[in-house]
């Protein structure tokens, strides 16, 4: 079965996607695990970072494919989308002129957005109170309803969440055995944990709630934290900078030593240049500048795969 | 070049290497001796075969189509361009290749460039909000 893990930080910008797309990518290529990767965000950048930009746009927009909104739309005229027609299979990029048979994805679509404010519309009259707590369980339970008919194809099931904790994200973490926060060594994104781990553990207490009330059989399992992956750390000296070093420090007393990824990934120019290439960093060999910084963080990254194999069971 | 101008190649060779110390031979003496030989210099050889040229306006060509046709013609059998024409294509693009990139990357680069210079109209002309 399938382990389901949110990567999911408040703040923004501290490099969830490339995180995401490239654990799918070091799972699939150095342990030969399967993966689903699931676009929540709005802003659609896992989506044209795997499969790249026109080959999105040619798939949703032209040629009118289905995508994480077709499983959205399903629920809204009472119907339950087929994970066939939402999961591309053999799409997203491994390397130049290669793509990973092993890894799906459901695509996101910039009307998550709108989508978001007709599921909070939507209000289901059940004959009392309780029969309508269980439709408000199944509105958190969209993508968890795909996901657990394809949950034996998979190894890992990514969910990459907005910086929000809107309807749309509340059914990832719904979904999910874990959330994992990505972050990066700034105040501005250590607020951004506190805040996230603060709604995580309330959403855990209402879905608990929820679950019991409705008279749902057996418990809501809650999601546990999977831990923090700091990125874009400044190294010196084969260790973080000293004020990145305090930052992850000061992390990890606060929410104990084992809330951090011991591996972290470097700061640097390969990331961004496997982006513009639509690569995964795995595939530095493949970029025409920053091959030395990409082979450096594809050597982190290649830890952090291993750490989170280990924490994720 | 005949067998006694190679022959008389190989004495002035041999006459040359007797003079160098009896040790492992480095890269910049491999170079010193295509130098002191001219004739057998590897540029030299690979003079004789012709690098098959680009086609006429082909950056022209390649903006016309779809990032998708791109890959498909770049990749072509028809057309078999080599990492050469590639690397050359690149260079005349402006764009920095590098020789660790195999043909599949350099396409891919190409691809990626012509796809970058028309982000904005793809994702304008494209989408629910499109006129």
């Amino acid at each position: 079965m399938a382990i389901v893990v949110s990567m999911i930080n408040w703040k923004g910008g501290v490099g969830k996607t490339s995180l995401t797309l490239n654990l799918a990518a070091g799972l699939a290529s150095k342990h030969s695990k399967r993966v689903l990767l699931i676009d929540l965000d709005a802003q659609c950048n896992l989506s044209f970072l795997s499969v790249g930009l026109s080959a999105y746009v040619d798939h949703t927009y032209k040629n009118s494919g289905s995508t994480l909104k077709t499983v959205f739309d399903a629920y809204f005229d009472r119907k339950q989308a087929k994970p066939e027609d939402v999961i591309l299979k053999k799409r997203v990029r491994a390397s130049a002129g290669q793509i990973f048979t092993q890894v799906g994805i459901v695509l996101s679509h910039q009307e998550l957005t709108l989508l978001d404010m007709k599921l909070a519309r939507e209000k289901r009259s059940g004959k009392d109170h309780r029969e309508e707590t269980r439709f408000e369980i199944e509105k958190l339970s969209v993508i968890k309803s795909i996901i657990d008919e394809v949950a034996s194809e998979y190894d890992y099931v990514l969910l990459d969440c907005p910086p929000n904790v809107n309807l749309v994200t509340q059914n990832a973490f719904f979904s999910s055995d874990y959330y994992v926060v990505p972050a990066i060594p700034d105040f501005l994104s250590t607020v951004g944990i506190s805040q996230i781990t603060k709604y995580m553990d309330q959403f855990n207490q209402d879905y608990r709630s929820m679950w019991a009330y409705a008279g749902l059989p057996g418990s809501y399992v809650e999601t546990k934290f999977g831990g923090i992956i700091f990125n874009m750390v400044d190294e010196y000296g084969g260790g973080p900078k000293d004020g990145h070093r305090q930052i992850m420090k000061s992390t990890a007393s606060q929410l104990g030593a084992g809330a951090l990824f011991k591996n972290y990934v470097t700061d640097g120019d390969g990331m961004s240049a496997a982006a513009q290439f639509n690569l995964p960093i795995f595939a530095f060999n493949d970029l025409p500048r920053a091959q030395q910084n990409a082979e450096k963080q594809a050597t982190y990254m290649e830890r952090v795969v291993d750490e989170f194999l280990n924490r994720i069971v | 070049m005949k067998i006694h101008e190679f022959a008389q190649h190989l004495e002035q060779l041999a006459r040359f290497l007797r003079q160098l110390p009896d040790t492992e031979l480095d890269p910049k003496q491999s170079l010193a001796l295509q130098e002191f030989l001219p004739g057998m210099s590897p540029a030299k050889k690979s003079s004789s075969k012709p690098q098959r040229p680009l086609p006429i306006e082909i950056e022209e060509r390649l903006a016309a189509i779809s990032p998708a046709e791109i890959e498909a013609f770049l990749l072509s059998e028809a057309e078999a361009f080599t990492v050469a024409n590639l690397s050359e294509l690149a260079e005349r693009l402006g764009l920095t290749s590098s020789k660790r990139q195999n043909k599949n990357a350099l396409v891919n680069m190409i691809t990626r460039h012509y796809e970058a210079s028309k982000m904005h109209s793809i994702m304008r002309g494209s989408g629910p909000n499109e006129a």
